[in-house]
């Protein structure tokens, strides 16, 4: 009896694993820069979700270190002819990876009706879409915005539900708040903000409509409104509020949520693990980031990633490449993603879903990257700037901004200096890429 | 007639040769001397993205990099760097090593302590340390404010920076260090300083004259690997600093991972690694033709 | 007197226990974060010891990445890599220091300039070879191109230099051949040589992050550095995690180390050779 059972089972599992051979899954091989928490569980939990949901396409998501380690990894695999299907790149990668010329664009498949982005963020959408195609898939999509101390705005005599909305008010309030080892506001050297900055003011990087009517050939964020934000840094430098933490994000973030620094400058990514680091150390805020006074806001610049697809591999697994795209971009998952992190749910039909109701209801805070990207005007400044060099760039405004700190240089001369430097790098990218 | 025989024997004695070279040379051509060229060539040129040559550029990009003021800079940080990790390093190390050959009570136990670094890896400590360091919460500000010293920006404030990715350094290589000066310790013959001791030589003498002398292998030993390291170095920049605060942290090898890795610019980068590579070759063959002649071998 | 001498010994200690304090103060800054509940990472004034002690933080560490594999790469290139260095160094040094041939100098000196090439310079041209070889993504790939190195050749051709002469030539002379000589005189001597160098080559191989990070596609082939970058999170580092990373994979290194270090000291200290 008990021998026919055993044998029985053999059988069954012999024809359920020949079963299921016959119905081998596509691989899709998908490498992303996501670390810690962010990467090992909140994606792997999608991914493996997608698996089991259903049986044709098997995604594989590999780390690959930061964001430009993978897109290293990614260049030389090209260079050998063996990339991975997909591939997460930042923002700031766009413009490269086109001229990389290594991956295929999305377009065809949204031409052949495949997948309707109409209810897809409007800012997002316009960001990867270069010259009237769309190359990538948006991804994790953030924003930034002001994270403040409610319990400091008490201290100092502020009210809590006022955030400052000028940068006149900004410093004002910083100042307030500052004394006994605390500082009103805690910044690094990050070359985003200042992009951020740029854009609410609606003002330009580079030229040529950001880069996005013709090629940039030249910087231009050494203008007034760009002088104006590193001003806004003397000043509070200049007043003893400014906090400076390098190029660390996470020394700043330690100073924010140890309570020792009221207001910072800070992407919607990071919302809920900064709400946990916090515990019930004090009260946390948000708001929209501020605009000089009497100035008309213009808006803020997406920021993340997107998932290249590459060329170079079998229709069947391009196929199967794009179903997971596909995936990526419903409702539910862009809420699984806000829900989890604060990433922006960037279909806009996420925000009827009741995981996300619950979440605003509860927490106010993740609404206000949404309402912000919302009430921003999509002009090229705000669209964001599309230069092949962008890490370069960001450095040299990260050394502006340090110099200005640091009280080496005024912003004019700072920022000239950074801006000659960036020209001189696009002149040579556009050589490079025969632009 | 004999000129011929000399030549075979020549010949002979390197085909020899070549058969124990063989492996190494192997891998080397492979891997260093191939590479190398390969980094030669591409300096002349103006790359594209994938690192191709795409034209010839004769040695503009040497011009540029001889007129840089960031490739003297990275230079003169990479200089001083290396005397942080190394003769710096060693001064601390020799003492502790005395220390712990000293004959006390647990003196086992803190011997192992003062090696027990060795088993930290050197991204691992440059992660620690950039904790320790945070300018709010790091506990290097705690402890140097209980003695009433007011607190600094070690990893934010350009004059002290660089000096902070090395302290993370020599924390890491005291483990190395002074494993190696204890081994060296054990050479010293006891009756020869028993014998200096009772012609009255003080602690001072002894250490001068007998104890620095049999260590000098040790120390050169050292002062190899710890240069050789100090011009690698990648990981504790890369992780503490990113070359900030103001390039104050670029050494050259992070100098030639940004143009390379970052801003795609693989000629500039390549001539950057050129140059370095003859510096170092220079400095390599003065360094052995003095070094080696100095070093007291037992 | 006698009193002069116990105050002596009482400041020795003194010392010695200060500097040890100081020496393990970055590990127990590691392993008490490693222990604390997230709310308490960045409470101050600083949290000295943990408490309540959060275990939790290790298991997640581990269900983030697999640090076990990792290590486990980690132990098996380093043991590859100083195995073949030293195997391929004394085969050269003994070339250098014994035999007289044609063009060694230049030979020589070529090598050594190669000391402090770095790997930044090396990794495309190599990163290609080894695509060429069928190599990414495997032992091979990420061991071989430090199957040799300038440092090993010259650390053992300056030892092999200070051996004995006379020895060698009664050998040659003896009918035992050159290569019996190398296995059976040379390496049995050199044995503190080659001590130094396998220990300097285990640890610097262990230290790689770069190239084993390129040459490597999949999670199963990840060495241990990568492994703790992989804990790292753009959007905002949960320390205590992070330092469970940092102690679990540091703890054996350093238990390794302490079963092992009177054998790693005489390794070092060797067969001494007084010459």
């Amino acid at each position: 009896m008990k021998k026919r059972h055993l044998i029985l089972l053999v059988v069954t599992v012999l024809l359920l694993s020949l079963s299921l051979s016959a119905y081998a899954k596509v691989k899709v091989e998908f490498w992303h820069g996501l670390g810690g928490h962010t990467g090992s569980h909140i994606l792997q939990q999608f991914i493996d979700d997608f698996n089991a949901s259903q049986d044709e396409v098997e995604v594989v998501a590999v780390y690959q270190g930061n964001y430009d380690d993978t897109l290293n990894k990614y260049r030389l695999a090209v260079q050998a002819g063996t990339p991975p299907h997909l591939v997460h790149v930042y923002e700031i990668g766009t413009r490269l990876m086109i001229d990389l010329d290594s991956s295929v664009s999305l377009q065809p498949f949204l031409d052949r009706g495949d997948l309707e982005l109409d209810y897809m963020v409007e800012n997002v959408l316009s960001y990867y879409t270069i010259d009237g195609q769309l190359y990538s898939m948006p991804f994790n999509t953030s924003n930034p915005i002001i994270y403040y101390n409610k319990d400091m705005f008490r201290e100092a005599g502020l009210d809590p539900e006022k955030p400052p909305v000028t940068f006149e008010e900004f410093r004002e309030y910083a100042k307030l708040m500052t004394g006994d080892g605390k500082y009103g506001f805690g910044n690094y050297a990050y070359g985003w903000y200042f992009e951020q900055l740029m854009a609410v003011q609606n003002a330009e990087y580079v030229n040529n409509g950001n880069g996005r009517l013709g090629t940039a050939t030249e910087a231009t964020f050494n203008s007034e409104a760009g002088v104006r934000i590193l001003q806004w840094f003397a000043d509070m430098m200049a007043d003893g509020s400014y906090l400076h933490t390098g190029r660390d994000s996470g020394a700043l973030r330690s100073a924010f949520v140890s309570g020792n620094v009221g207001m910072r400058l800070g992407s919607t990514g990071g919302l809920a693990s900064t709400m946990a680091d916090i515990g019930d150390r004090f009260e946390m805020g948000v708001a929209f980031l501020p605009v000089p006074e009497g100035m008309e806001r213009g808006g803020v610049i997406i920021g993340g990633g997107s998932i290249w697809m590459a060329k170079g591999h079998p229709e069947e697994e391009i196929e199967a490449a794009w179903k997971f795209l596909k995936h990526l971009t419903s409702p539910e998952s862009t809420a699984y993603w806000h829900v989890n992190t604060g990433y922006f749910p960037i279909d806009r039909r996420a925000m009827e879903l009741d995981e996300v109701k619950a979440l605003h209801e509860e927490f106010p805070h993740f609404r206000t990257a949404i309402d912000q990207l919302e009430a921003s005007q999509v002009t090229p400044a705000t669209q964001g700037a599309v230069i092949g060099v962008f890490p370069e760039a960001r450095q040299a405004v990260e050394v502006a901004i340090e110099q200005v700190v640091l009280g080496l240089a005024t912003p004019q001369e700072a920022l000239d200096e950074a801006a000659a430097e960036v020209t001189a790098a696009i002149r040579r990218y556009n050589i490079q890429s025969g632009n | 007639m004999r000129r011929k025989r000399i030549r075979s024997k020549g010949m002979r004695s390197l085909l020899e040769a070549l058969l124990y070279l063989a492996p190494a040379l192997i891998i080397l051509i492979v891997f260093v001397f191939y590479p190398l060229i390969r980094s030669f060539y591409l300096s002349l040129f103006e790359t594209n993205f994938m690192g191709q040559p795409i034209f010839f550029n004769g040695i503009e990009h040497y011009k540029t990099l001889i007129r840089s003021t960031r490739f003297w800079n990275s230079l003169r940080t990479t200089g001083l760097y290396t005397i942080y990790t190394v003769p710096v390093a060693l001064s601390l190390a020799i003492p502790i090593a005395l220390l712990g050959n000293l004959r006390i009570r647990g003196i086992t136990f803190y011997r192992t302590v003062f090696i027990c670094t060795i088993a930290v890896s050197t991204s691992i400590s440059s992660i620690i340390w950039t904790w320790m360091f945070f300018p709010t919460t790091g506990v290097v500000n705690d402890i140097i404010g209980m003695i009433g010293i007011a607190p600094k920006r070690w990893l934010q404030d350009p004059s002290v920076a660089l000096f902070a990715v090395a302290i993370a350094t020599i924390w890491k290589g005291m483990g190395l260090n002074v494993l190696f000066l204890l081994a060296g310790l054990q050479g010293i013959p006891e009756e020869l300083v028993e014998a200096a001791r009772i012609d009255g030589a003080n602690g001072w003498n002894v250490f001068w004259n007998i104890t620095l002398p049999i260590l000098s292998p040790t120390i050169f030993f050292l002062v190899v690997v710890g240069t050789i390291d100090a011009f690698r170095s990648f990981a504790p920049v890369h992780i503490m600093t990113r070359g900030g605060p103001l390039r104050s942290t670029t050494v050259l090898v992070y100098s030639i991972y940004q143009d390379a890795f970052i801003n795609f610019n693989f000629g500039f980068a390549s001539a950057q690694a050129i140059t370095l590579f003859l510096i170092i070759l220079a400095l390599t063959l003065i360094q052995f033709r003095y070094a080696e002649r100095s070093v007291h071998y037992q | 007197m006698m009193h002069r001498s116990l105050l002596r010994k009482v400041l020795t200690h003194a010392l010695i226990i200060a500097l040890c304090v100081v020496i393990l103060l970055p590990l127990y800054v590691a392993i008490t974060t490693s222990l604390k509940q997230p709310s308490d990472v960045f409470a101050r004034p600083h949290k000295w010891i943990p408490n309540p002690i959060h275990w939790q933080n290790y298991k997640n560490a581990f269900s983030y990445v697999p640090l076990g594999r990792f290590l486990l790469n980690s132990v098996v290139q380093s043991m590859m890599v100083t195995t073949m260095v030293m195997f391929s160094s004394a085969l050269a040094a003994y070339a250098f220091s014994y035999i007289e041939f044609p063009g060694k100098r230049p030979l020589f000196l070529l090598i050594l300039a190669t000391l402090m090439v770095s790997g930044e310079v090396t990794i495309i041209p190599n990163f290609l070879t080894i695509q060429r070889l069928g190599w990414v993504d495997t032992y091979w790939g990420l061991t071989v191109p430090f199957f040799a190195g300038a440092f090993g050749i010259f650390l053992l051709r300056q030892f092999f230099l200070q051996l004995p002469r006379e020895l060698y030539d009664a050998a040659v002379v003896d009918g035992c051949g050159r290569f019996r000589y190398l296995f059976e005189v040379i390496i049995p001597l050199s044995r503190s040589a080659l001590g130094t160098l396998g220990v300097y080559t285990y640890l610097s191989t262990w230290n790689q992050y770069f190239w084993p990070l390129i040459v490597t596609n999949s999670t199963q082939m990840r060495t241990v550095q990568i492994g703790i970058s992989m804990l790292r999170d753009a959007e905002g580092d949960a320390w205590h995690i992070i330092m469970a990373g940092v102690v679990s994979v540091t703890l054996p290194a350093i238990i390794l180390f302490l079963i092992f270090q009177k054998q790693l000291v005489r390794g070092i200290v060797g067969g001494a050779v007084k010459g």
